[in-house]
């Protein structure tokens, strides 16, 4: 099953692939994966852009790898899910890594709650920030902080960003707050993306163990929402 | 064998006399301030005078010229500080030369500091904590050539200067510039043995907070979370986890360090956050930490007289000291009696002092508070 894009992000992924780095690229004010920021230009428009280049998976304390980053957006794709911004592999300044766009018409979750700023569709907003932790617990990736949220307030959608440190060779779901409701959409794809399509997609990014466990917690998320369905009631689980 | 009462006497008679015969020994004078029981000297009170110091990254130069510009140390190199406690806020390490030099000029302030009733608190910084844990190596801006061969063992750039003989100067940087790439090679394991035997196990050591009256200095900043745990604590758990790691004993379980929520040697928000976002929070953690001010570095911010925020209740003292920063320049923190003083040079105009080639550009140094704050993948 080939992993399928929205015409949107097919053209984002062309962009990435192959826009022309325009200026030298920046250090930002960030830490462990000490991204660069990227500003690209294909002739037609200018984006900035983030790239990761840490690879290391096999840390004696902490597990990075920008591969996680293609992961997620690829898994994200799957699933049919919007929730990651486009990444590409990609070598810059013979350094290869992930590069990946710069959401710039959002805020973070975490200045959206500093500022108090009510979700003007909370419908929309509550379901996009399940739907995303049903994500968060598939890839296996906890949320240190509400910086790597990124809101779009005119819309409400949610995006979230960092998976560096992600995709965590564990086949149990994430401690904290626990899958409680789940899109319609998601549930269905969680149900049926063969094993073989989901292998496919993550193995040149992923380690066999953090792959098995990802395909585990699949299973384990699934067993948990129909569990919650049968106790609940589907119009309280499903959207 | 039996000694007599009169020899004995004669001997106390002896050196009686031998001892007011003797110039006066000096007798150390109490440090200044005091520090507080069971803080394990991570909290001091009631100290005069305070000069601190941000990220040097690896320019010995610069940290030797701020010292005297600040009357800590005489044309000799000894401390002339008297009762003034320094505070270097972390990251001597990575980008430039000379780490290994800065870290020896301190391990001798250290004890003349304290001989002469001042102190010297050296805090590990985010940079230091990359090196113990050997992570250092997956940076290539981060580790320069000079750094390198410093924390090689003698034995072993010996070892590989045989192979070398007959080589010159530049095809011996370009071997050890090759050596460098390759993150699994022998020399780099060597490095870290010999950086966290000799330097590792002794930063370990030191306070990754301190407080002295009323004022909290620590290398990158404090979650409001973080801010709740008492300063023993967390300079407990620092020694511990950086002791570990040291020593390679990764198979404890570590809180702090490389801990996903902006732990204390990497967090960013008191530097970059916008005053009307986070001015409560700022009141919160203070007031958490029982402190009236706090002193922060890691975030360069090279604007000059840019440094106080929050209405002086935070101070950012990376102002790119190191001339890995093209449009850095030197500074020191002084407080004295309560009163903030920044105290800023211009660097030399010389072009081969504005970035010389033993120092690695950073990418960006014009950093401005808030920039990055709504930016994605921003751990």
């Amino acid at each position: 099953m080939p992993v399928q894009g929205t015409a949107e992000q097919l053209e984002i992924e062309r962009f990435l692939a192959t826009a022309k780095v325009v200026a030298p690229p920046q250090a930002s004010a960030a830490g462990r994966s000490d991204p660069w920021l990227v500003t690209l230009n294909d002739g037609r428009s200018t984006r900035r852009a983030i790239f990761k280049y840490i690879d290391r998976p096999g840390g004696p304390l902490l597990s990075v790898s920008y591969k996680r980053e293609i992961a997620a957006y690829v898994l994200s794709k799957l699933f049919g899910i919007d929730i990651v911004p486009p990444v590409v592999e990609r070598s810059i300044q013979n350094t290869p890594g992930s590069l990946q766009i710069m959401d710039e018409g959002c805020i973070t979750e975490a200045q959206r709650q500093q500022k108090g700023i009510v979700p003007g569709d909370p419908r929309r907003f509550e379901n996009a920030m399940d739907e995303l932790r049903v994500f968060e617990h598939l890839s296996g990736t906890e949320r240190p902080n509400l910086k790597d949220l990124l809101v779009h307030t005119d819309t409400w959608k949610v995006c979230r960003v960092d998976f560096s440190e992600g995709f965590v060779a564990k086949p149990e779901l994430l401690p904290g707050p626990a899958v409680e409701r789940c899109s319609r959409r998601l549930f269905e794809r969680l149900g049926t993306v063969p094993d073989k399509a989901l292998e496919d997609a993550l193995r040149p990014y992923l380690r066999a163990p953090e792959l098995e466990a990802c395909l585990k917690r699949r299973t384990i998320l699934v067993d948990r929402i129909r569990a919650l369905i049968k106790e609940k009631g589907e119009a309280a689980v499903l959207f | 064998m039996a000694v007599s009462a009169r020899a004995r006497f004669g001997f106390a008679a002896a050196l009686a006399v031998l001892l007011l015969a003797a110039p006066a020994l000096p007798v150390a004078p109490p440090p200044q301030g005091r520090p507080a029981s069971g803080s394990n000297g991570c909290v001091w009170t009631g100290v005069g005078r305070i000069i601190a110091v941000g990220d040097l990254h690896g320019d010995y130069e610069a940290f030797q010229d701020i010292l005297q510009r600040v009357d800590l140390i005489d044309d000799k190199l000894r401390w002339s500080g008297g009762q003034t406690h320094l505070v270097q806020t972390g990251d001597i390490m990575d980008r430039g030369p000379e780490a290994r030099r800065i870290f020896d000029l301190i391990k001798r302030l250290e004890k003349e500091a304290r001989q002469a009733g001042g102190m010297v608190h050296m805090l590990p910084g985010n940079h230091e904590e990359l090196n113990i844990l050997t992570y250092s190596k997956n940076y290539p801006d981060y580790v320069t050539l000079e750094q390198f061969l410093s924390f090689l063992p003698p034995d072993f750039e010996r070892g590989q200067g045989r192979d070398l003989r007959g080589r010159s100067a530049a095809e011996n940087a370009k071997f050890w510039r090759e050596t460098m790439k390759d993150q699994e090679s022998s020399a780099w394991t060597r490095y870290f043995e010999y950086f966290n035997e000799y330097y590792g196990r002794w930063i370990a050591q030191h306070c990754a907070m301190v407080k002295i009256n009323d004022i909290v200095f620590v290398h990158g900043g404090v979650s409001v979370e973080d801010s709740k745990i008492p300063l023993a604590e967390i300079n407990r758990i620092y020694r511990q986890e950086l002791t570990w790691a040291a020593e390679g004993q990764f198979q404890h379980r570590f809180r702090m360090l490389l801990s996903p929520s902006g732990p204390p040697l990497w967090n960013r928000d008191l530097a970059t956050s916008s005053p009307e976002d986070y001015a409560g929070s700022v009141e919160l953690i203070l007031a958490n930490l029982q402190a009236k001010a706090i002193v922060v570095a890691h975030t360069p911010t090279v604007i000059h007289g840019d440094q106080a925020r929050f209405g002086g209740r935070v101070y950012v003292i990376d102002t790119g000291i190191s001339r890995a920063y093209q449009h850095g320049h030197p500074s020191a923190l002084i407080i004295e009696d309560g009163e903030f003083q920044i105290r800023e040079w211009r660097r030399d105009d010389r072009e081969e002092d504005k970035n010389p080639s033993s120092f690695i550009p950073v990418r960006r140094d014009n950093l401005l508070p808030g920039f990055f704050d709504a930016r994605p993948g921003n751990r």
